[in-house]
């Protein structure tokens, strides 16, 4: 069983005891460590994980993906995932990219690319 | 409900400062009986207007064609032209090096959205919806109206 020790408990509790949000945060810090020098692929990144934290979870993931030389493809359907990736990636200009992937008339998949920029105005005007 | 007419969205849509200047386009449709096949949205400022036209044409499936229409101030014609501009300069967009006085309208290079940019009033000079609305008023009826205030009699001289 998992353990976490914190500096606020004197004794180690349980990983299961404290949240789906940092079981989550956890795996993905383990995947990060494990994929070292290449990929990984991470399906619906807000799972379990609190609207209010997303932004400071997407800036571990650019700080470790960085350090371990690991390029990480997530994808989404939150749009509180999308504004903690947009905080995230202001901070990592050259470190991120964004796509939406679309059906076009006549039902193929297209890509969208998005600059930082547009992100940000698509963000603040709920335009998405 | 009513319909709140200053924040239509649609295949044709045209984003402005805020809701003085949606009631007087919408005035001005009126009183020229212009068929409605637009719609008005009031973003509730210029840098707004101008991210929203940006964050539009990204869109799955943007509107056919967006108009903006912002004031030439803050600080000045020039300025917000420029600011236009370098928004835009990565979309498929050939910008003029300053606006056409009859309005600015572009048509995409990738066949995107047709663009249109009015900054009041005319295009040409600085300043903000306020002035358009001072040179649509006849000389004689700023007269008319001063002579109304002024005079004594008149059921409005309470208002000076």
């Amino acid at each position: 069983m998992p353990l976490v020790s914190s500096r606020n408990a004197s004794e180690p509790l349980p990983l299961k005891s404290m949240g789906d949000g940092i079981t989550r945060l956890f795996h993905i810090i383990v995947a990060l460590v494990s994929a070292k020098d290449g990929i990984l692929l991470i399906d619906e990144f807000e799972n379990g994980i609190h609207w209010s934290v997303q932004e400071a979870v997407w800036k571990t993931v650019f700080h470790l993906a960085e350090r371990l030389n690991v390029q990480v493809f997530a994808t989404t359907h939150s749009r509180d995932c999308i504004a903690g990736f947009e905080g995230a990636w202001a901070e990592h200009r050259d470190a991120g990219a964004f796509f939406r992937l679309q059906l076009d008339a006549s039902g193929l998949p297209t890509i969208k690319a998005y600059s930082l920029e547009t992100l940000a105005d698509s963000l603040e005007t709920d335009v998405e | 409900m009513s319909i709140d007419w200053c924040h239509q969205d649609g295949d044709a849509v045209l984003l402005v400062e805020g809701s003085n200047d949606c009631h007087v386009i919408l005035a001005l449709c009126q009183l020229h009986s212009i068929p409605q096949t637009f719609g008005i949205y009031e973003c509730g400022s210029d840098d707004r207007a101008i991210k929203r036209m940006n964050a539009l044409l990204q869109k799955e499936n943007p509107p056919r064609v967006i108009g903006l229409v912002i004031d030439a101030d803050r600080p000045d014609l020039a300025g917000r032209w420029t600011s236009i501009q370098s928004k835009f300069s990565k979309q498929p967009y050939d910008l003029p090096p300053i606006p056409i006085p009859d309005g600015t309208i572009i048509e995409a290079k990738d066949g995107g959205p047709r663009l249109g940019f009015w900054l009041m009033p005319n295009n040409q000079v600085d300043g903000m919806l306020e002035d358009f609305c001072r040179d649509m008023i006849d000389a004689s009826a700023v007269e008319n109206c001063r002579a109304m205030l002024t005079d004594s009699t008149s059921e409005w001289s309470y208002l000076v």
